[in-house]
């Protein structure tokens, strides 16, 4: 029996416990959100209405809370003062400028939203007052509504009026909109049918243009082949090329030595032998006449320049001419 | 019915005034064994019960705020803070008392007073009186703050686990924005009611204990007459104090 009367009171002295410490904890944790174990700094502003604000109104900055109101007093000019704190790391950040306005949102409870300001001066911490700016009730946005849109209703009513008035010219108008709708669909008919016949036009020209096109490309095919031809005998041409110019070289050199031969016969003949010399003449046609004979029947005559003409003619007898004869 | 709930004021108010003023009996250790008894089976004992109801009505309210408000998370926080701290607890704490408790110190006394036979002048005496009234008014108002710091947490714990279901935001943002939202000394004066209401709702219950006839059929007539007279005083207190907050 004592050991259940020991553990009652045991377990009486755990929940009691357990119940302050709940009831602490909670008070503890919702003041410190609350920055009670922070150092705040008295904040305050004037305002001429402070309906919807009482102490404990939540303070905020760029939507932050940072504090709350702390009291609500009434001036000698029946303003009201209303005292806040704030967190005191937030202090420098509020410039001189700095502006408090009343937010209220639907069913949320009021706040005090701060405006930090953009002074260069801070916000004098000997006399730390906000400008207060009330946002406009219902109410007044009501009003500011109505007294907007009355003018744009008599405007409006005199736009109707006016229109009423010209209702004779406005059937006018209308009657006149409805024949040029009716020309201008007439003109569309014509628009329709000059279309299609365009269109006609265009598929004749498009298949003779197939045409053409087929038979150029016909004709390209033709030049094609030539152009292979032509190709193949270039190719020919290309392999005997070499042989004959060999060969033409080697005739030259035969001509030069014989040439060299007679030119030195002639010469001694002329030191040693002039009167031999007017002999000379018909052996030198007779030579001519083989070079010649030979030029013309050789193969490659066709590659050689023609002959320069002679200045004077080679029945001349002329041995000069011989001698100092251009190059071939 | 004038006359009678004056003299039932006064009756209540005389029988306040009674066990306050005689608090020095707790000095002696049978007053305050019955005191531990009392706290036990009113508060320790009623635990349970009210923690249930707490967690019940803590996620019953967000839903209802949410389902009439619509998506507000502040609204529905302040519809917590005023439920789970500021009134309910102390509310439905008392209702249980005087469910739980109250009725049954009525019945109790009243039986004492059948069964022992003793005389209105002994009982009117102080010395007895003192020792069945003081520990059953003190025991119900710290059972009564005791369940009300309880009932405070579980609401809060289940409305926030509640809303943060709902609202499909992180319960930790949820318990600061709470704790944004609550005020600091409510939760104080929310158990201080509770204490508040416990002490009267002993009162009421001893009273019409100790006044009850000594017959069988005044048993459930006292019984009767100390729960409806608890939830009249609970109210009425309640209204008292909403009316100071307003002053």
């Amino acid at each position: 029996m004592p050991e259940v009367v020991n553990r009652s009171r045991w377990l009486l002295a755990a929940v009691l416990a357990g119940g302050v410490l709940l009831a602490a904890a909670l008070t503890a944790g919702i003041a410190w959100r609350h920055g009670s174990f922070e150092q705040t700094v008295p904040l305050y502003a004037i305002t001429e209405h402070a309906g919807g604000i009482a102490a404990g109104t939540a303070v905020r900055l760029s939507g932050v809370r940072i504090g709350e109101v702390t009291a609500l007093v009434l001036q000698p000019d029946l303003k009201v003062r209303i005292d806040m704190r704030v967190d005191a790391n937030l202090l420098p950040s509020l410039r001189a400028d700095a502006r408090a306005q009343l937010v209220r949102e639907q069913l949320r409870p009021a706040v005090i939203d701060i405006e930090p300001g953009a002074a260069t001066a801070p916000l004098n911490t000997q006399d730390p007052r906000l400008s207060y700016r009330s946002r406009a009730t219902l109410t007044e946005i009501a009003d500011d509504l109505r007294s907007r849109l009355v003018p744009i209703l008599d405007d409006l009513k005199q736009v109707s009026g006016t229109l009423r008035a010209r209702q004779g010219d406005i059937a006018s108008v209308l009657q006149h909109a409805a024949n040029a709708s009716g020309e201008l669909a007439r003109a569309a008919t014509e628009v329709q049918l000059l279309v299609a016949g365009t269109r006609t036009q265009l598929a004749g020209i498009g298949n003779q243009s197939q045409g053409l096109l087929t038979q150029g490309t016909a004709a390209v095919s033709r030049v094609g082949g030539l152009v292979e031809q032509v190709n193949a005998s270039l190719g020919v041409v290309n392999g005997a090329l070499p042989g004959l110019l060999s060969k033409a070289d080697r005739t030259l050199d035969n001509l030069q030595g014989v040439a060299t031969d007679l030119r030195q016969i002639s010469t001694a003949a002329a030191t040693t032998l002039p009167g031999v010399l007017l002999a000379t003449p018909p052996l030198v046609d007779d030579a001519q006449e083989l070079v010649q004979g030979a030029r013309r029947s050789w193969l490659v005559r066709g590659l050689l320049p023609p002959p320069p003409s002679l200045e004077l003619p080679i029945s001349s007898h002329d041995a000069a001419v011989l001698r100092n004869a251009p190059p071939r | 019915m004038i006359t009678a709930t004056t003299r039932l004021a006064l009756g209540y108010t005389s029988m306040l005034v009674h066990g306050v003023m005689h608090l020095k009996r707790l000095r002696d250790a049978g007053v305050r064994d019955a005191l531990a008894r009392q706290v036990q089976l009113s508060g320790v004992q009623a635990l349970p019960v009210v923690g249930l109801i707490a967690v019940l009505l803590g996620a019953i309210v967000p839903a209802q705020a949410l389902a009439l408000l619509g998506p507000d998370n502040e609204v529905v926080l302040k519809v917590l803070v005023w439920g789970g701290i500021r009134e309910l607890a102390p509310l439905v704490t008392a209702v249980v008392l005087i469910a739980r408790s109250g009725v049954a110190i009525a019945a109790e006394i009243a039986l004492m007073h059948l069964r022992s036979g003793m005389s209105d002048a002994l009982w009117l005496g102080a010395a007895h009186e003192d020792e069945v009234v003081i520990p059953r008014m003190l025991g119900l108002a710290a059972s009564g703050a005791l369940l009300v710091s309880y009932f405070q947490a579980f609401s809060i714990v289940s409305g926030l686990l509640a809303s943060s279901l709902l609202l499909d935001t992180p319960l930790v943002a949820e318990f600061d924005n709470f704790l944004s939202t609550g005020v600091w000394w409510h939760v104080a004066l929310s158990i201080g009611k509770g204490a508040v209401f416990g002490l009267v709702i002993g009162g009421v219950c001893c009273f019409h204990g100790l006044h009850a006839q000594a017959q069988v059929a005044a048993i459930p007539k006292a019984a009767v007459a100390a729960c409806s007279g608890s939830l009249m005083m609970v109210f009425v207190i309640d209204l008292f104090a909403a009316w100071l907050r307003f002053v």
